[in-house]
């Protein structure tokens, strides 16, 4: 791709990645490019690798070959300690389930990349209040916040997430299939906001899942299968 | 990091208040033992140190020191008139200060002994015995008694004392002869003084001559009672302190009579061997229990590691380096351990609090409780060190788990 092309999102080139002791690389992707604000539905069989993939994007883990960069940089060009202040600078992430830590209340999980991250804080004028405010727009009360995150249904954790991981505007955000624990209902409705507000503060997202029907609300879908096929 | 150690472990006290437990009794075991080892013998050093040889018939000389200093037992025979003038007229000999004993009255010990003894004795480095009331005894009928007697028994100047013959309690022989009278009593000094009742040698052996005969009475106590050995044992200040070996051989070969001189100082130091076996095997045994409370500590936290990998995950996830993921494991042993070693520290204060008055009563030996001792404060250093050191394993079980584990954990 051109040097004059606006700066991606996340962007992969060459990527071979294959998990200790495997015979062959699980991964081998010659190029993703996602977009700055791109909604992107990541798809695939199970055990073909998405989670993998979202974390070698998260820069948690390290291609074996090509790089991978998030607004430019690329990960593997950067100290341990860097990538991870990086990561909580830049990238918000949603796990399928668990995504709080279980002895911190529901405002001390959402308030966490903060700590790591004084960019993120610094975007933030009153921290709590805006944290608090994103959490009532996605129906998490006040009257849960003091409570240990332990204690949510799944789909308050789900949300309490997501607010998590857009909490002081971080340029991408990482969803592992957060809907598959929830009913029909309740993903509908989470989607929806997730989506929203992703629009709102202009993150690109990464959103994995096994359910095809969402992938019509997404600007574009990838099949991981499609991206390995091109490598070969 | 720090609070988030603290509400993790606060997450999971149920199953940490025990290991924190286990330690803090090890530590609190630990320090105690360390606390009256070390004040026991400052103590026990400074009611000796004005002593330069304690001499008394032929014995064991760890016997003779307890039985003239601590008050612990009798001397096993006692010396003649002859042997005390040969002992105190030696011209290297400052002062000597003769003293009989073996009966006592509810609980105290009766000493016979002589003025010199309130002129010449020390104790705690130096520091001589003065009165809190009356004067000294002036006769054969007065007793000149320790503050601790005066205070437990409410004696006063002018109450009279029954002189019971051996050691012990109720159903002991009275001496018949008439009671002595108090005419002074001593200020506190923390040593075993203040449990005693002097009365002149004189006193001692009128009581003894009115008594009459020895049967029925234990036999122990009474082999140092036959008239011509009327002199349990006499301690001894010399003029020059450089004089003390050849002295110590010179009374040894008294030949008139098997004698024994004590160097208080060396012999103390072999008590302390003495008791060292019994204080080693303690340290020990409190030193294991540290170990099974580091030992509970790091398997409780292995244990957890593979429950807290989505723990780890997210935290990863927002921005926690390994480093801080395992330093967070690392940091909740380092916080156990000093939670325990807190506890520990406070419950050995108290329990010494608590056994101050016990010892000083028992053994007029004065237990500093408050405080902490350079050798504690090593001590709790060291545990602390140790639980750094077990903590390590869980902290680096997660590291490694972190790393291979990327950052979505498969269920
Ligand atoms: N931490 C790990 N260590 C070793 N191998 C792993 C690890 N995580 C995943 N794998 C392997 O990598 C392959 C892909 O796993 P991954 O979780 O990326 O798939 P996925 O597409 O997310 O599947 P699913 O849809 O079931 O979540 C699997 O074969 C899995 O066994
Ligand atoms: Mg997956």
């Amino acid at each position: 791709m051109g040097t004059d092309a606006p700066i991606a999102a996340v962007e992969l080139s060459d990527v071979r990645f294959g998990w200790r002791g495997a015979s062959s690389p699980l991964l081998a992707i010659s190029s993703i490019h996602i977009e700055r604000g791109e909604k992107v539905f990541l798809a695939g069989p199970s055990g073909s690798g998405k989670s993998t993939l979202l974390g070698l994007m998260s820069g948690v883990l390290l291609p074996q070959a090509g790089s991978v960069r998030v607004l430019g940089h690329a990960w593997e060009s950067m100290s341990a300690s860097q990538r991870d202040r990086y990561r909580a600078d830049h990238l918000g992430v949603i796990f399928q389930m668990f995504n709080l830590v279980p002895y911190l209340s529901v405002l001390e999980n959402v308030l966490l990349p903060l700590k790591f991250s004084k960019l993120r804080l610094g975007r933030l004028a009153r921290p709590e209040r805006e944290a608090r405010e994103l959490l009532e727009r996605l129906g998490i009360g006040a009257e849960m916040l003091g409570r240990p995150a332990g204690e949510l249904s799944v789909g308050e954790q789900q949300r309490t997430a997501a607010v998590r991981a857009l909490l002081g505007q971080p340029e991408v955000v990482i969803a592992d299939e957060p809907t598959s624990a929830l009913d029909a209902d309740n993903r509908d409705a989470f989607l929806e906001l997730l989506l929203a507000e992703v629009g709102r503060s202009g993150a690109a997202l990464v959103f994995v899942s096994h359910d095809r029907s969402l992938a019509s609300r997404f600007d574009r879908v990838v099949q991981l299968a499609d991206l390995r096929a091109e490598a070969q | 990091m720090i609070s988030l150690a603290l509400k993790s472990l606060w997450f999971r006290r149920g199953s940490m208040a025990l290991t924190v437990l286990s330690i803090a009794i090890s530590v609190a075991l630990l320090l105690g033992i360390e606390r009256v080892r070390t004040q026991a013998k400052e103590n026990f050093a400074g009611m000796v140190s004005g002593t330069d040889l304690i001499v008394a018939a032929r014995g064991n000389s760890v016997q003779i020191l307890l039985a003239s200093i601590m008050h612990i037992g009798y001397p096993a025979s006692g010396l003649s008139e002859g042997a005390v003038q040969h002992v105190c007229s030696n011209r290297n000999v400052a002062w000597c200060i003769p003293m009989v004993m073996g009966d006592s009255h509810r609980g105290y010990r009766v000493i016979g002994t002589d003025l010199i003894m309130f002129d010449k004795f020390r104790y705690a480095r130096n520091r001589g015995l003065s009165f809190r009331e009356g004067v000294v005894f002036d006769g054969t009928r007065k007793a000149v008694i320790g503050a601790q007697v005066a205070d437990g028994l409410g004696y006063k100047l002018g109450s009279k004392i029954l002189v019971a013959h051996g050691a012990g309690g109720e159903s002991l022989i009275e001496h018949s002869a008439a009671p002595f009278e108090v005419s002074g009593i001593l200020a506190p000094t923390g040593t075993p003084v203040d449990r005693a009742i002097y009365v002149s040698m004189e006193g001692y052996e009128a009581m003894h001559e009115g008594f009459g005969g020895h049967e029925n009475i234990d036999p122990l106590a009474d082999a140092d009672h036959a008239e011509e050995k009327s002199v349990s044992a006499i301690l001894v200040g010399l003029k020059s302190r450089a004089a003390v070996l050849g002295l110590q051989r010179s009374f040894g070969e008294y030949r008139a009579e098997p004698l024994t001189a004590v160097m208080p100082g060396d012999t103390l130091l072999e008590l302390w061997q003495l008791t060292g076996i019994a204080e080693t095997a303690l340290v020990w045994i409190s030193g294991v229990v540290v170990v099974i409370g580091l030992v509970g500590i790091t398997t409780n936290l292995l244990a957890s590691v593979n429950e807290r990998r989505r723990e780890m995950a997210v935290l990863r996830a927002v921005g926690a380096g390994l480093p801080q993921v395992a330093g967070l494991i690392l940091g909740e042993a380092l916080l156990l351990t000093a939670m325990g070693v807190a506890l520990g520290l406070a419950l050995s204060q108290v329990a010494l609090f608590c056994l101050a008055p016990v010892l000083q009563a028992r053994y007029g030996f004065e237990l500093a409780a408050g405080g902490i001792l350079p050798g504690e404060w090593a001590r709790m250093s060291w545990i602390l060190l140790a639980g750094g050191l077990v903590g390590a394993i869980p902290a680096y079980r997660t590291y490694k788990r972190s790393l291979s584990d990327g950052i979505s954990i498969r269920v």
